[in-house]
């Protein structure tokens, strides 16, 4: 590795060297501006040139936090887990003490926002066969998961009203071999 | 005009490759260490349930050009082992210890994760994943690293010259991610209208603290740090890069992240942003702040012993290494010294 570095500096004091991390350089720049680049006939067009490079490098980007505006709702996504012995037990995400716990838990809440307010298909079916497999109660997995999505849109500012809860079911899995629930 | 080219070439070689004390790059090394180290550490809960094939996501997502080693398969043992990868890579890097082989270590294993289930990732855990590619690319083994201490232990303190062109990219992006932030924010209404604090903080599933609505839904706080983040990160865009203004630029940023830290689920986006704020710290100054560090706890050192020295107690053991300059002391509850 030290001959790796003696190599690099040797280049880096080259002209050849300097030339070529200057087009480096360039292109990552370019990149990084046009993956940043609002959708567009300029994006769209440009785009293909960088991603290889940058997909493959991990350079891919884009740092629209809380923009073009922060989400004016509060989210509240859990499971109903209907066992076959009638029992029922509701699942939400860990969330733990809000020192140190957040620096896992964040994850997780990224990850129901994915599932609830993005709706992404490709993760509801998952979402219910891993809580079939994995929340096993009294010998039993459960019979039926839905996953729910419970939400309120946040009043402006100053407004004194309270937050108005609606509920929405997005994805229901039932067991083939058991008895349905709430039908 | 005729030499304009040529000025222009001679700005562009001054700024990315005029050799540098790679003090700050070190330190950046340290950080960047320290903060992947935690991000991972926090993942041990939940290896299985984020990326076995028996979690969340059975499957990496297909995306062109993306890879990783937990694409095509994704047993338990697989990932416990691109987590060991992952874990010894950030301490390699952390201690500077066979430094390259460290930071490849690391890019393998953050990619691997961060492409096996992309849907648990914020914005600050793609920056960690970018600066992992930036260092590999550097000479970050080269200032205050066990791979210095192992082969130049007489200067360990002292930061060799390198070019610095990896620690500009690393500040470059560090303003382009507020320059696009920005620009995002500005294409909505409530950046605008200075009320986008308000909803943000009022984000109950994504609160670490719930603020009394007194201060979450009131219009002129919500204004004041409405505006202040827009000025905060459009001065990390440009008026970070004058120097004099730069240690208030940042101060605003490190002040502004650590609200957001202390009020909203962010994971470590805050700590993978003040890495690359690392890379703003003046060579020169970091050089400075390195000697004032070495001679601060040399000389307390001395003063110990030499202290302990002039008044002997009996409750003291003392060695002298071999050079003569440093001296560790360490006390012993009971008995006399030896002889």
């Amino acid at each position: 590795m030290n001959a790796l570095t003696k190599l690099q500096e040797r280049f880096e004091a080259s002209d050849f060297g300097r030339m070529l991390i200057s087009a480096f350089l360039i292109f990552t720049l370019l990149g990084i501006v046009v993956w940043n680049l609002p959708g567009g006939s300029a994006q769209s067009k440009l785009i293909p040139v960088a991603r290889p490079y940058f997909q493959s490098a991990g350079l891919d980007q884009g740092w629209g936090v809380f923009a073009p505006d922060p989400r004016n709702m509060t989210n509240d996504f859990y499971a109903r887990l209907d066992y076959p012995d009638g029992s029922q037990v509701v699942w939400r995400y860990p969330l733990g003490n809000p020192v140190l716990a957040t620096y896992r838990t964040f994850r997780w809440q990224k990850w129901s926002e994915h599932v609830s307010i993005d709706v992404r298909s490709v993760l509801l079916a998952p979402a219910a066969q891993w809580l079939v497999r994995t929340r096993v109660r009294d010998g039993q997995h459960p019979a039926q998961v839905t996953l729910v999505q419970r939400f309120a849109d946040t009043p402006p500012p100053g407004s004194k009203a309270q937050l108005q809860w609606q509920e929405d079911v997005l994805y229901t899995w039932t067991s083939p071999a058991l008895p349905r629930f709430g039908m | 005009m005729k030499n304009l080219p040529m000025r222009a070439v001679a700005s562009w070689n001054r700024f990315w490759f005029e050799p540098v004390s790679t003090s700050t790059l070190g330190v950046v090394r340290i950080g960047f260490g320290l903060v992947t180290l935690l991000w991972a550490l926090t993942l041990a809960p939940d290896l299985r349930a984020f990326y076995t094939s028996s979690g969340i996501l059975p499957k990496q997502p297909s995306v062109a050009w993306t890879w990783g080693l937990l694409e095509h398969s994704s047993s338990m043992p697989l990932v416990l082992a691109v987590f060991a990868l992952l874990v010894v890579g950030a301490v390699g890097v952390l201690l500077g210890c066979w430094t390259r082989l460290s930071l490849l270590m690391v890019f393998v294993g953050l990619m691997s994760f961060q492409r096996r289930d992309p849907w648990v990732l914020n914005t600050g855990d793609w920056l960690l994943r970018i600066l992992s590619f930036y260092l590999l690319l550097a000479p970050a083994g080269t200032a205050l690293s066990v791979d210095r201490y192992v082969r130049h232990r007489e200067d360990f303190w002292q930061s060799p010259l390198r070019s610095p062109w990896v620690v500009r990219l690393i500040q470059i992006q560090l303003s382009a991610v507020y320059l696009f932030s920005v620009w995002a924010k500005v294409q909505g209404t409530d950046w605008n209208n200075g009320t986008a604090v308000s909803y943000a903080v009022r984000i109950g599933d994504f609160a670490r603290v719930h603020l009394p609505n007194a201060i979450a839904s009131s219009a002129l706080l919500s204004n004041l740090l409405t505006y202040g983040a827009l000025a905060t990160e459009l001065s990390l865009a440009f008026l970070v890069w004058n120097r004099k203004a730069r240690p208030y630029v940042l101060a605003a940023g490190v002040s502004m992240h650590l609200l957001i830290d202390s009020t909203m689920l962010v994971g470590f986006f805050s700590y993978e942003v003040f890495i690359a704020y690392l890379a703003f710290i003046p060579e020169d100054r970091m050089d400075a702040v390195l000697v004032w560090l070495r001679s601060h706890v040399i000389r307390r050192r001395l003063v110990s012993a030499t202290s302990l020295g002039a008044i002997p107690s009996p409750a003291v053991v003392g060695s002298t290494q071999p050079n003569g300059a440093e001296i560790t002391v360490s006390r012993s509850r009971s008995g006399p010294a030896p002889a």
